[in-house]
């Protein structure tokens, strides 16, 4: 602590011993060392610390011990009390997606099907979207914030973990996707890759943007609606040949570039209202 | 000991760590209580809950800052107070010990302190608190508070012109 400052202050003799002028500036430093000569006026009770001490002392030994994980456990423990029936479906749906793809391979071999089917893998891949929703809204409306209290985990990480999975098998998807159209049509992989993420990319900034909002975050239902919208954009392109252009290349990854900034920075929030407790209630009442 | 190793001990069910932990940070909880609050008898209260709470939900804390979290309890817990009381804080004069001619300066300014201190808004109090008392960078007084780093900085200009409004005005002719 520091040494108490004495404010600058003149003082002058008076009938009753002191008199105050006005010349005093309290700044950071003064005000610091006026809370260190406070500090030296307020001795603790050592009656009230010794209570204290006692009380706790009786709790913790009522209290139930859990050991701590190793930190590198807690993956393994997160795992352990997640639900798997979400993730399941998920890859379910991935797989769905894939044999879609597929099949349409086969009503429309030719190549001038490729447009047909870079309008399939561009609407296709956006239903996968609301599994990853879907399994964030698990986590913060099941009682996981109970879980928590009693666990070694906090619900940041089992978002996290969720998210991390969920995109792993969203990318995968996609990527066979973009795989299994780009070879059997013979488009650029590169830029059948483009098309393909930017609506997904941006189906994803609109979903989780929902989920930023209280009022909708509940009703993830309505994220659904928006998926209409995005088939109209995925047809609209399709209609008009010179957005598949080389020179067109540029909108598409700056549209990609952009949806990934939208799509970090609405994570960062989504993170950071889930440490607040303004998603989940991690109240201590 | 760091924190991170007492926490381990206490995960862990020593006592003597526990021990530690309220040797280490007891005086710092119950004197932010008391700026906070000015009730010195209410002030041992609520630093005793404090500790209370932390035993019973440290299986949440994760190895953060131990004085920044049990400074989110004590601060949660004087805004229940506030709540609970309803009236503005007042000043105990039994907080501080008699008053000898030699401290009486220091005395002076302490009470002035307070006095000023308690009649800012409550919001603007607990940051200068943390910021002057505590020394808290301002990042963790926002992580404290649940605000953004803007609104606890300027929280914090706010308050301290208001302090030094009221620390100047009070210094009268007697």
């Amino acid at each position: 602590m520091n040494r108490y400052k004495k404010p600058n202050r003149k003082r002058t003799a008076g009938k009753k011993g002191f008199r105050l002028t006005q010349s005093i500036h309290y700044n950071d430093s003064v005000l610091q060392s006026m809370f260190t000569a406070a500090d030296a006026l307020l001795p603790i009770d050592e009656t009230r610390r010794a209570d204290t001490r006692r009380l706790l002392q009786q709790e913790f030994r009522s209290r139930t011990v859990l050991p701590l994980q190793d930190n590198r456990l807690l993956p393994v423990s997160l795992l352990r009390y997640t639900d798997r029936h979400l993730p399941c479906l998920h890859l379910l749906g991935c797989i769905a997606m894939l044999l879609v793809l597929l099949t349409m391979g086969l009503y429309f071999p030719t190549p001038q099907d490729a447009g047909v089917m870079v309008f399939a893998s561009m609407t296709l891949p956006c239903f996968l979207v609301f599994f990853s929703v879907f399994e964030f809204r698990q986590i913060c409306f099941t009682g996981m914030g109970e879980l928590s209290k009693t666990c070694f985990f906090q619900i940041r990480q089992l978002a996290a973990l969720s998210m991390i999975f969920s995109g792993i098998l969203n990318l995968m998807a996609v990527s066979a996707a973009i795989i299994l159209v780009g070879r059997q049509w013979k488009i650029r992989l590169l830029h059948l890759g483009l098309y393909v993420l930017v609506p997904f990319l941006f189906m994803q900034c609109i979903c989780f943007g929902c989920m930023l909002l209280e009022k909708i975050r509940r009703h993830t239902w309505l994220c659904a609606a928006f998926l209409l919208p995005m088939a109209v954009f995925s047809l609209a392109a399709f209609q008009r040949p010179a957005l598949y252009t080389e020179s067109a290349l540029f909108f598409w990854a700056a549209a990609l570039f952009a949806g990934i900034v939208i799509f970090a920075g609405e994570m960062k929030l989504l993170f950071a209202k889930l440490d607040k407790g303004e998603i989940l209630c991690t109240d201590w009442n | 000991m760091t924190d991170k190793e007492l926490m381990q001990k206490v995960h862990n069910g020593s006592q003597d760590a526990l021990n530690t932990i309220v040797s280490r940070y007891y005086d710092d909880i119950y004197r932010f209580c008391l700026y906070l609050t000015g009730q010195a008898a209410d002030s041992y209260d609520i630093t005793q809950e404090v500790f209370l709470r932390f035993i019973k939900y440290m299986d949440s804390y994760r190895h953060r800052n131990l004085k920044g979290y049990l400074l989110i309890i004590a601060r949660n817990l004087c805004r229940d107070y506030f709540y609970h009381r309803k009236d503005t804080a007042c000043l105990e004069d039994t907080a501080l010990p008699g008053r000898e001619d030699s401290q009486l300066a220091r005395v002076e300014d302490s009470l002035l302190l307070h006095q000023a201190l308690q009649q800012l808004p409550i919001k603007q109090r607990e940051i200068i608190i943390m910021r002057i008392y505590e020394e808290l960078p301002f990042h963790e007084i926002a992580r404290i508070t649940g605000c953004n780093l803007s609104t606890a900085k300027s929280r914090f200009r706010l308050g301290v012109k208001n302090l030094r409004k009221r620390l100047e005005d009070s210094d009268e002719p007697i």
